[in-house]
């Protein structure tokens, strides 16, 4: 791998090694000290899709709430 | 190689639950990429303990995400992308005595303690994970920096 003015460079069998493809778009998110490299999605995980959209929406309050453990 | 990680309720609470004000959207932006990637790669080994599945579940049935979709989270933990921990008596008399120690409540140790040799690292918002009891048994990382996120108390930015 280099790293050029700011650009990636992989080698193909790191690429094929990663499933990303020659051409198109991927994703690189950082989290700490990695960078992920995120080429085409996969389905196989069933929550993968509520995960991609999620519905539920509730003000701050109501999230803190939930995330308690309650006194009973 | 697979390496197993514990990604902490938080996550997985802000990741699948949207707040309305847009001053905490950030979080569910950043949850939400953090544990798509996560799912997604094939590489990574989730581990949690069988405590902390029902508590994912209990704060996800909380915040009204639909039964349907708690089903199938609770179905791809019996996949091969998931690893449930059992948690022994042993582990709740350790987690209790820590728990007394620090001050922290023991439903931490609970979801991290089953996992001590399993996971090399954890993902957490919650900063009672910085505390020495954890970062001993795995690297502690805060996907959601510079967010802080803990039980009962509203979401805050730390000032580093």
């Amino acid at each position: 791998m280099k790293i050029i003015a700011g650009k990636i460079y992989l080698p193909k069998d790191l690429r094929l090694k990663a499933n990303l493809p020659d051409n198109g778009v991927c994703e690189a998110i950082l989290v700490g000290d990695e960078i992920k490299l995120r080429g085409e999605i996969p389905k196989t995980l069933n929550i993968i899709e509520a995960v991609r959209n999620p519905r539920a929406e509730l003000s701050i309050e109501e999230m803190m709430k939930a995330g308690e453990v309650e006194d009973v | 190689m697979s390496s197993f990680i514990l990604v902490d309720t938080n996550i997985w609470h802000f990741a699948m639950v949207k707040p309305i004000e847009e001053e905490f959207l950030e979080i569910h932006k950043r949850a939400n990429s953090f544990l798509l990637s996560t799912l997604m790669d094939e590489n990574i080994r989730m581990a949690l303990s069988s405590y902390q599945v029902a508590e994912v579940l209990e704060v996800l049935r909380r915040s009204y995400v639909d039964f349907d979709t708690r089903m199938k989270l609770l179905a791809d933990l019996k996949t091969r992308k998931f690893y449930v921990a059992e948690g022994s008596f042993h582990t709740v008399e350790e987690a209790i005595r820590d728990s007394f120690e620090s001050g922290i409540h023991v439903y931490d140790y609970l979801v991290a303690y089953p996992l001590k040799g399993v996971v090399t690292r954890i993902y957490s918002a919650d900063d009672h994970f910085q505390h020495a009891h954890f970062f001993k048994m795995a690297e502690v990382v805060n996907p959601l920096f510079p967010w802080i996120l803990r039980e009962g108390v509203k979401p805050r930015k730390t000032q580093r």
